[in-house]
């Protein structure tokens, strides 16, 4: 709980002084804007902190999104399925690849990191070669205006998305933090050996990690996609794999595993989106933008360090 | 390289009986060039066969020297042991004399050309004596389902049943304590309230939702129960000491119903008045009926707390001793494969 209160200290502090230098940071449409962007990417990056729980990694979410942004456009746009029916096909594929993802780290026992490095460049490839690295969209969003919405309106002056995260977010708190599945998540993550030597099936519990970060990548892909508007496959979902494990380990996700909470990743998946609010409101050249995030970041794990190491030098309790 | 002295450190553990014949011919090459070698090796076989002098060490200090006549088996076997055993322990007192658990053909993977079979009668502990590297553990964890078995048949009470994971053991009552509990056998991270009841979750929750009122109420008893010391249950595991912590792995067993408990190395590392506590809790869980099985290379173990003594060398079982046929002496022939 402490880790995750000082990021959400740093979170505060931060919202506080931009708005004091831009107070255009508060005008409703930034603050609206702010929370769809939250919205789309908490969802993915609590599915990336169950795996980084497991004490795994997966490097494949963003080039996920490519390809479920072109194979929802072919779905809806080229072959007019129903929207309900497209949605359904989109997260089931993106849940399937999970599973896949899971099968070959538990089964064929090959590292996380090498399966899903694979799984980026594979299915970025693809959803190029299938777009015919073609820019995609949805035009006018003809019959499944609903289905838009979800991504791009908002309930009560609150963004769909967002009201989408808070959902997820309570479901996957109970899971996590309730649930016989998150013990065993914590148990497998903290030291396999001695889980099974508890009986607990290691194997399926981190293989089912994976399958949750892909069916909760896939709802983001379908917010993310609409959110856009147009999926350009060489670049769509860039990096985001990247946005959601920083948000992970910002929110007090061990990368060795065992450590995390939901709140932590939402207040780490917040922090980062107005870090990049930060850079457009005060004027940073864009291309800083890595930079300022790479740094927040970097000084944000240094601080983390430094107090565990404290606590460390205390005697034990 | 010119070497003048040559230590060789258990050489022919992991050789073939051709690669140590090989070997064995180099040593007496370099005997003859003059090369001074000594030869660490618990194979009595080997070190009749090349050595000139033998040191026998016994916990640490040199427990005598053969020269060449001397050197047979029987002198070598009775250095290396030779101690008297205290009161402290209960020197075996029950067990019945059925079978309970049945241990057919059991292959582990490490040594599957030596299939083991043997009996676990309820009420007993049956100790487990061997040299290290015997085989011993690895027969433990097949029969726990931690490292499947190659093949092998395992009855309960006449029943068969089938063991894939520890899971199926633990559905069948059979648990183990593992040699190192800091690995094995806990989860230090975690408070002691979720290293008992991790095994059997589902008893303390309702719809998939843990109940930690239902697990701590638990945890409590059975800290109450093994006297445990600790400040409370959710003290993590890491922050108690040896014994403590084993207890807390017995902890974990006896909120099940355990039918058959194996221990690795149930002391190793743990002060002196746990040790007698977990003996005294080994007997009374053999007094309400539970078969034991005690894996230990602490001679004064062996004999002080089992009711029967299977030894194993080089993955086989090379004997099964009765309390009034069971000896050091006895032990320690059979441990190193006559």
């Amino acid at each position: 709980m402490r880790k995750e209160l000082g990021t959400f200290v740093l979170l505060v502090v931060l919202c506080v002084a931009l708005a004091i230098l831009n107070p255009s940071f508060l005008a409703s449409a930034n603050l609206q804007n702010l929370a769809r962007l939250i919205g789309i990417y908490g969802i993915f990056s609590i599915g990336l902190g169950v795996v980084i729980i497991t004490g795994g990694i997966d490097l494949s979410v963003g080039s996920v999104f490519a390809l479920l942004g072109v194979l929802l456009s072919i779905f809806l746009v080229g072959w007019h399925l129903p929207a309900a029916l497209a949605v359904l096909a989109v997260v089931a594929i993106s849940t399937s690849l999970g599973l896949i993802n899971g099968f070959l780290i538990t089964k064929v026992r090959i590292q996380p990191f090498i399966v899903t490095l694979c799984g980026l460049l594979f299915y970025r490839g693809l959803a190029r070669f299938i777009a015919d690295d073609e820019t995609k969209g949805f035009g006018s969003a003809e019959g499944f205006e609903t289905l838009q919405s979800m991504a791009t309106g908002s309930l009560l002056g609150v963004p769909t998305p967002f009201i989408i995260l808070i959902l997820i977010s309570i479901v996957m708190w109970v899971v996590i933090h309730r649930s016989v599945y998150g013990r065993y998540l914590f148990a497998v993550g903290r030291n396999e050996v001695a889980a099974r030597y508890s009986g607990v099936n290691a194997d399926r519990i981190t293989a089912g990690a994976y399958v949750v970060c892909g069916l909760l990548a896939g709802f983001a892909g379908v917010l993310l996609s609409f959110y856009t508007n147009s999926i350009s496959p060489s670049s769509h979902g860039n990096f985001y794999e990247l946005y959601g494990i920083a948000a992970a380990v910002l929110g007090g996700c061990s990368l060795r595993g065992g450590e995390g909470s939901v709140i932590g990743i939402l207040i780490g998946t917040a922090l980062l989106q107005v870090l990049q609010n930060l850079v457009n409101l005060l004027g940073i050249p864009s291309s800083l933008n890595f930079a300022v995030m790479g740094a927040v970041i970097l000084i944000g794990v240094i601080v983390d360090q430094l107090l565990r190491q404290r606590k460390m030098a205390q005697p034990a309790a | 390289m010119n070497a003048r002295i040559v230590i060789m450190d258990e050489p022919t553990s992991s050789l073939t009986l051709t690669e140590t014949g090989q070997l064995l011919s180099v040593i007496a090459d370099l005997r003859t060039e003059g090369v001074s070698i000594i030869y660490i090796s618990h194979r009595l076989g080997e070190i009749k066969q090349i050595a000139d002098r033998v040191v026998v060490l016994r916990d640490g200090k040199n427990a005598g020297t053969l020269e060449r006549p001397d050197i047979h088996h029987d002198n070598i076997v009775k250095l290396m042991v030779g101690r008297d055993i205290e009161k402290f322990y209960s020197h075996g007192s029950g067990g019945g004399s059925t079978a309970f658990a049945e241990i057919r053909e059991l292959r582990t993977s490490r040594y599957a050309g030596t299939p083991i079979s043997f009996d676990v009668r309820k009420g007993e502990i049956l100790g487990i004596a061997g040299l290290v590297g015997a085989g011993r553990s690895e027969a433990a964890q097949a029969i726990f389902g931690v490292d499947a078995a190659e093949e092998g048949k395992i009855s309960l009470d006449g029943k068969r049943v089938d063991i894939r994971s520890a899971r199926d053991a633990i559905r069948h009552g059979i648990y183990l304590v593992p040699e190192d509990r800091r690995i094995a056998g806990l989860i230090v991270d975690l408070p002691i309230r979720e290293n008992i009841t991790l095994p059997a979750l589902s008893r303390y929750s309702s719809a998939g939702l843990i109940s930690k009122e239902r697990e701590s109420k638990r945890a409590r008893e059975m800290c109450d129960r093994l006297g445990v010391k600790a400040p409370s249950t959710e003290t993590r595991a890491a922050n108690l000491s040896g014994g403590n912590q084993q207890k807390v792995v017995l902890a974990k067993w006896l909120s099940l119903d355990p039918r058959l408990l194996i221990f690795d190395e149930p002391t190793r590392g743990i002060d002196v008045g746990a040790k007698a506590e977990i003996y005294q809790l080994m007997r009374d869980l053999a007094a309400s009926g539970v078969a034991i099985m005690m894996i230990s290379s602490d001679m004064e173990e062996i004999l002080g707390e089992s009711d029967r003594i299977a030894v194993m060398h080089e993955g086989a079982i090379t004997g099964i001793l009765d309390r009034a046929e069971a000896s050091e002496e006895a032990i320690m022939k059979l441990a190193v494969g006559h």
